[in-house]
């Protein structure tokens, strides 16, 4: 199975992502200095014989999900793990170990804001359902004319990114490879990794959502680099240096009015740490249907790997 | 021991007299304790061996409560929520101001002033006033002053197996540690009585940025709504099941591998426990998560009817699952 279809059909909801870790190890292990998990469970790879330079790439590794707080009749109920929006996953698939079931529709009326707590969950005759467990979405991976489409697909480019950043690295240049956990809930891993290891430039390897009209961020045309958000205005001279390391200079620009990231709590932390944010493009994001263009993730990767810069 | 805790007035900011009833009932035997600059208590609780891996229980000594924000003319308390309180309980309660503990009772318009509009609404808290009896501006000032901080009665019921308090949360977790710390435990371990936690969790914060822990322990209250025909998934938890685990809430994914172990320990030893069935409210896990170095979190909690008001509900069985679980946690964290 190519390496694509591994990570994009793996489960990997917050605070369950065993199985993801395991694959993003095996992959990294011959391309780096030491590969560790720290406390919080965020994998650390160090990558080339003289880390110095304390630069971080940083790419999130858990999507979102479900957990049973209802089991009645072969019904579940359930409340998110992430940032869920019902809407979003009503009709969707989710599984338990190999349990599936259909969600069926939300009961609202037009002007009623629907809630997770609405969606029941039939489980098709299967029993072995317990409260607390763990459902994570799935659906059908499709690549198809450069694109790809799977659920989380922009977490899971990410996660793809950085590993062949890693291993066409192969050692040479000298940086520190973070694939954090939980970041769907606060950004708590990539805060704890970068808290630790106080980089002195930072990389996010994030998502951009092609939804909004408002950024025009489309499919196909690049990466996207975040100028401003919510929560920061990133520095014009932080942004310039960080694409100069990076040999980066085609590129799309995103303002977001309503959502932060990790970045902004990264200029927080230790001294300041300063953050450049390179963003995956993804179509119908939040979806079953979340789709990215390879011709994006592997632009990414080239920016990181061709340039000679210390990163 | 529940009972005297939960009869103490200990508004989020102002905990010293609760930390003045731990230092008094710590055993001194096999413990050393320091201050942080914030007020909270750190207690190193040494055990029969070293264990390998570095262990945290954390308790909030503080509560919800008020403060005094403003003195009307004709002598009414204004006042100001302090941490989360759902305005719907706050009418016509009992309450005590300051360290004089001088008596009020909070007010509002009465019935035969208010249109109908207004009686179909929830009243507002700055709508409010607390009636201390003063005639004056000048004469309230006499008992008490701004920035004085208020409490519900402190009075304290037990009926059967329930006992009602306005403190239960969270002088259940201080209570349960407290013991565990005046007990002999197989391995060494750090308790945090911190402060502040119904305002963010800033006692939690530099208690693990100081300390650094491993594996983090949460002893709380949580929410409980096993009544008036509330839909099963919607109940959190049920009072008499036993101490809850949470697979996630408002802040935090708890540890899969830490709540795995301590299921295992409940299973072996038949302690009754049951896993919180939503993922509302939030608590120190939030923070101490991703402080330091990152920790290993789980929250055992008990669940309270009618929690963050005058008169919340603990079941005492499920309080004895908590102490029984945690002592177990506790003798067996370096086998973990």
């Amino acid at each position: 199975m190519e390496l694509f279809e591994k990570i994009f059909s793996t489960p990997s909801v917050a605070g369950y992502e065993t199985e993801m870790k395991e694959i993003i190890k095996n992959e990294i292990r011959d391309f780096c200095e030491s590969v560790y998990e720290d406390n919080f469970g965020n994998i650390i790879a160090v990558c080339g014989k003289d880390n110095q330079s304390l630069a971080v790439i940083n790419a999130p590794v858990s999507e979102d999900g479900l957990f049973v707080t209802d089991f009645k009749n072969g019904i579940a109920k359930c409340s998110p793990i992430g940032n869920i929006e019902p809407d979003k996953i009503s009709g969707g698939r989710f599984s338990c170990s190999d349990k599936f079931y259909a969600l069926v529709d939300v009961k609202k009326t037009k002007e009623e804001k629907s809630d997770i707590a609405d969606l029941s969950l039939d489980f098709l005759g299967c029993d072995n359902i317990n409260i607390g467990d763990v459902l994570s979405p799935v659906s059908a991976y499709a690549k198809n004319n450069g694109y790809l489409t799977a659920k989380s697909a922009g977490i899971k480019a990410g996660i793809y990114i950085l590993i062949n950043v890693i291993k066409k690295n192969n050692s040479q240049k000298s940086f520190t490879a973070v694939f954090s956990v939980k970041d769907n809930l606060g950004f708590k891993g990539a805060r704890a990794a970068f808290s630790n290891l106080n980089p002195n430039q930072g990389y996010i390897i994030g998502t951009a959502s092609c939804d909004n009209k408002a950024t025009e961020i489309a499919l196909d045309k690049g990466p996207v680099v975040r100028i401003m958000d919510k929560g920061v205005v990133f520095s014009k001279s932080v942004i310039d240096n960080s694409l100069k390391k990076i040999g980066l200079t085609e590129y799309q620009k995103e303002i977001v009015t309503d959502g932060v990231n990790m970045s902004n709590k990264a200029m927080y932390l230790n001294n300041g740490i300063p953050v450049l944010n390179i963003n995956c493009p993804v179509k119908y994001k939040g979806t079953f249907n979340e789709t990215v263009c390879i011709r994006d993730i592997n632009k990414i990767i080239d920016s990181f790997s061709s340039t000679p810069n210390e990163l | 021991m529940l009972s005297e805790l939960c009869k103490i007035n200990g508004v989020a900011g102002n905990e010293e007299k609760v930390s003045e009833f731990l230092l008094s009932h710590i055993s001194i035997e096999n413990t050393e304790y320091k201050f942080l600059k914030n007020g909270t208590l750190i207690v190193y609780k040494k055990g029969k061996k070293e264990s390998p891996v570095k262990f945290m229980i954390y308790a909030h000594m503080d509560e919800i409560g008020f403060i005094v924000s403003d003195i009307t003319e004709d002598g009414y308390i204004k006042f100001d929520t302090v941490g989360g309180i759902d305005k719907r309980v706050l009418v016509s309660k009992k309450v005590f101001i300051g360290d004089k503990n001088i008596p009020g009772v909070t007010g509002i318009k009465a019935v035969h002033l208010t249109s109908k509009e207004e009686r179909k609404k929830c009243v507002e808290t700055k709508e409010m006033y607390i009636d201390i009896g003063a005639v004056s501006k000048e004469d309230a000032l006499n008992y008490v002053s701004y920035g004085d901080y208020i409490t519900f009665d402190d009075d304290v019921v037990v009926n059967g197996n329930r006992l009602i308090a306005k403190a239960n949360d969270d002088r259940v977790g201080v209570s349960l540690l407290l013991d565990l710390v005046n007990k002999e435990t197989e391995y060494s371990f750090i308790a945090c009585f911190d402060v502040m936690e119904e305002l963010g969790g800033m006692g939690a914060v530099t208690a693990t940025d100081s300390e650094q822990p491993d594996y983090a322990l949460i002893l709380e209250g949580t929410t409980c709504s096993d009544i008036n025909n509330t839909p099963p998934h919607l109940r959190s938890t049920v009072l008499g099941n036993g101490p809850a685990l949470s697979v996630r809430d408002m802040g935090t994914c708890y540890s899969e591998s830490f709540n795995n172990f301590i299921k295992g320990l409940a299973d072996k030893n038949n302690i009754k426990y049951q896993i919180k069935q939503t993922h509302r409210g939030a608590n120190d896990s939030n923070v101490v998560e991703c402080c330091g170095k990152g920790t290993k979190v789980s929250v055992l909690s008990l669940p309270l009817r009618y929690i963050h008001s005058p008169a919340s509900i603990v079941d005492l069985n499920d309080y004895n699952e908590a102490a029984k679980l945690i002592k177990l946690i506790a003798d067996n964290i370096g086998e973990i």
